[in-house]
C-alpha cells in the first residue's frame, strides 16, 4: 500500500526484534526527516512521569509542517509518535492519561505489541533502579 | 573559534555522547566533583540541579528560540537578544554544578552569537547546541535515581490506582480557561498569590502526599511528578517568566513581538503542569497568556507576567520547602566532611 514502510526495531540485550508500520501519509515531511537519519543506534528510555511509554533520541531536528497529530490518551496502545521535530521517537505500550497531542507515524501490532509490553517494564526498570543502558537498533525493513 | 567551527565542534561532541555516558555525567552520579556543589556533603541535590538545568535547556529554552528563527516577525537582531536571555550567564552555574563540558560549549557559543550573519546561520549554531543539550539531557535522565521514587508510592496501593486514575482520568479534556480582560487577570493572580503567602498551595500539597488523581507518574510513584513540577516551575520562575518581562521592558521589541515570545516559551508547558496535578498556576498562565488578547501595551504584558511571577515565585518557595532533599542522605559524597551531628 503507498505511503506504508516498515521501522524495525533491534533490542540486541533483551533479544528482541520488532517491527512497526509507518504510514508515511500521516505526517511525510515528519518521516522524511527522520527516515534520512536511518539506520541508527539509540538507547531504550522510559518516561519517568507520562506511564508506558518507550523513548529512543534521534539524530535528526527538524523544523517541518506537522500535518497528523493525536492525543496521547486517546491514541490506540502500539502507537509510534515522534516530538514535533523528529529528534525523538516514542512507543506507547500501555494506558496514557496526558493531555498532549503529539505527531503520529505509525502502529506496532499483534505478537510485536505483546513483545514490546513485555520490553516497557524492563526498560522501566533500567530507568528506574538497575541503570543497565539497553540499546535499540533501528532500521528500515 | 569561528562560528561553523563551534557548529562542527557541537556536532562533534554529541556524536561523541551519542551510545557513551558523559565524563561530568559519570562524576554527577558518583559525587564526584571538583567544586563544593551539594549542600551537607550530598550529592543528590546536586544532581538534580543539573538534570533541571539541561531541561530547561533541551525543553524549555532552546526549541522556542528556534522557533522564533521560522515564526516570522522576528530579526536576527531579536533572535540574538533572545539568545542571550536564554542562555545569559546560566552556565556558570551550570559549570559550578558539574556540567563544565557543557558550560563550556555553552561559552563557545555565546561567543560567536554575534558572528551571525543570517537567521540560518543563527538556526543552525543553535539547533547544534539544541542537539548537544537534548542528548546530555537523555543521559542525566537515565542515571538520576528515580528509584527515590519506591519511598513515594501513590497513597493507595498500585497497580489498581493506576488503573482508577486511567479510568478517572483517560479521554478527560484540560480544565477550560476563561478569558478576561488583563487587569481582572492581574487582580485574580495577585489574590492568589496572597492566599499562597502564608499557606502551602492545596495542589502541591496533593500531589506531594500522593493524592492526586490526574495520573501522573510512572508505575504508581509520585516521586518523578513532584520532581517534574520542581523543575518546570522553576524554569518558570527564574527564566521564562523574567524573560518576557525583560523583553516587554526592551523597546527593540513591539508589542506584538512581546506577545509572540510569551506564547512561544510559555503556552506549551501549561497543560503539562495542569496534567501532573497542578491547579491554579496553569490556570492563571492560561488566563494571563489569554489576556494578552487585551492589552494595549507594554507595559500591560509587564504588569500580566509580574503578577504570575510573583505567584510562581511563591508557590516555588513552597515546592522547594516540601521537595524530598532527604534523599540526599543516600547519596553521600566521598571523602567530604559531613555536617556536624550527621551519620
Amino acid at each position: 500500500m503507498a505511503g506504508r514502510e516498515i521501522l524495525m526495531m533491534e533490542f540486541p540485550e533483551l533479544h528482541a526484534t520488532l517491527q512497526a508500520t509507518i504510514n508515511r501519509d500521516l505526517n511525510p515531511e515528519l518521516w522524511d526527516a527522520f527516515a534520512e537519519s536511518l539506520p541508527f543506534e539509540g538507547i531504550a528510555g522510559h518516561s519517568a512521569v507520562s506511564g508506558p511509554l518507550i523513548t529512543c533520541w534521534a539524530p535528526p531536528y527538524a523544523i517541518v509542517p506537522i500535518k497528523t497529530m493525536e492525543r496521547i490518551d486517546k491514541m490506540p496502545v502500539g502507537r509510534v509518535m515522534m516530538s514535533g521535530s523528529a529528534n525523538k521517537i516514542f512507543f506507547k505500550y500501555g494506558p496514557l492519561t496526558e493531555w498532549v497531542d503529539v505527531p503520529i507515524v505509525g502502529q506496532v501490532e499483534g505478537e510485536d505489541l505483546a513483545a514490546l509490553q513485555r520490553l516497557g517494564p524492563v526498560i522501566w526498570e533500567s530507568i528506574f533502579l538497575t541503570k543497565h543502558l539497553y540499546h535499540i537498533k533501528l532500521s528500515r525493513g | 573559534m569561528s562560528l561553523p567551527e563551534v557548529v562542527n565542534h557541537l556536532r562533534d561532541e554529541t556524536q561523541r555522547i551519542w551510545l557513551d555516558e558523559p565524563r561530568d555525567v559519570r562524576r554527577l552520579r558518583r559525587g564526584e566533583l571538583s567544586t563544593e556543589a551539594g549542600t551537607g556533603g550530598q550529592f543528590f541535590s546536586t544532581f538534580d540541579a543539573a538534570n533541571h538545568e539541561l531541561r530547561g535547556f533541551a525543553e524549555h529554552g532552546l526549541p522556542p528560540l528556534i522557533a522564533c528563527t521560522t515564526a516570522g516577525g522576528f530579526s536576527l537582531q531579536h533572535c540574538v537578544k533572545l539568545a542571550r536571555l536564554v542562555v545569559g550567564r546560566r552556565m556558570d552555574f551550570a559549570g559550578w554544578i558539574g556540567l563544565e563540558e557543557f558550560a563550556r560549549l555553552a561559552t563557545e557559543v555565546t561567543e560567536v552569537i554575534d558572528e551571525a550573519r543570517t537567521l540560518d546561520e543563527f538556526r543552525t549554531l543553535f539547533i547544534a547546541f539544541l542537539q548537544y543539550a537534548h542528548k546530555l539531557h537523555f543521559w542525566t535522565t537515565h542515571y538520576f535515581p528515580w528509584g527515590v521514587g519506591a519511598l513515594f508510592p501513590h497513597r493507595e496501593p498500585a497497580p489498581w490506582l493506576e488503573r482508577l486514575n486511567t479510568l478517572v482520568t483517560e479521554g478527560q479534556d484540560p480544565p477550560a480557561i476563561e478569558k478576561q480582560d488583563w487587569r481582572v487577570v492581574v487582580a485574580r493572580t495577585d489574590a492568589a498569590a496572597a492566599r499562597i503567602w502564608a499557606e502551602e498551595p492545596g495542589d502541591l500539597h496533593r500531589v506531594r502526599t500522593g493524592s492526586s488523581v490526574h495520573g501522573a507518574g510512572s508505575y504508581g510513584q509520585g516521586f518523578s511528578t513532584l520532581n517534574y513540577i520542581a523543575q518546570d516551575m522553576r524554569w518558570a520562575t527564574d527564566q521564562g517568566l523574567p524573560l518576557v518581562i525583560r523583553v516587554a521592558r526592551d523597546d527593540a521589541f513591539s508589542l506584538a513581538q512581546t506577545c509572540s515570545v510569551a506564547n512561544l516559551f510559555l503556552r506549551r508547558s501549561v497543560p503539562f503542569l495542569g496534567w501532573l496535578g497542578l491547579d491554579e498556576y496553569p490556570r492563571l498562565a492560561g488566563m494571563t497568556l489569554d489576556a494578552l488578547g487585551t492589552v494595549s501595551e507594554k507595559h500591560d504584558v509587564e504588569s500580566l507576567f509580574v503578577a504570575l511571577v510573583k505567584y510562581s515565585h511563591r508557590f516555588q518557595g513552597w515546592a522547594y520547602c516540601y521537595f524530598p532533599w532527604g534523599a540526599g542522605a543516600l547519596f553521600r559524597r566521598p571523602g567530604v566532611m559531613q555536617p556536624e551531628g550527621s551519620s
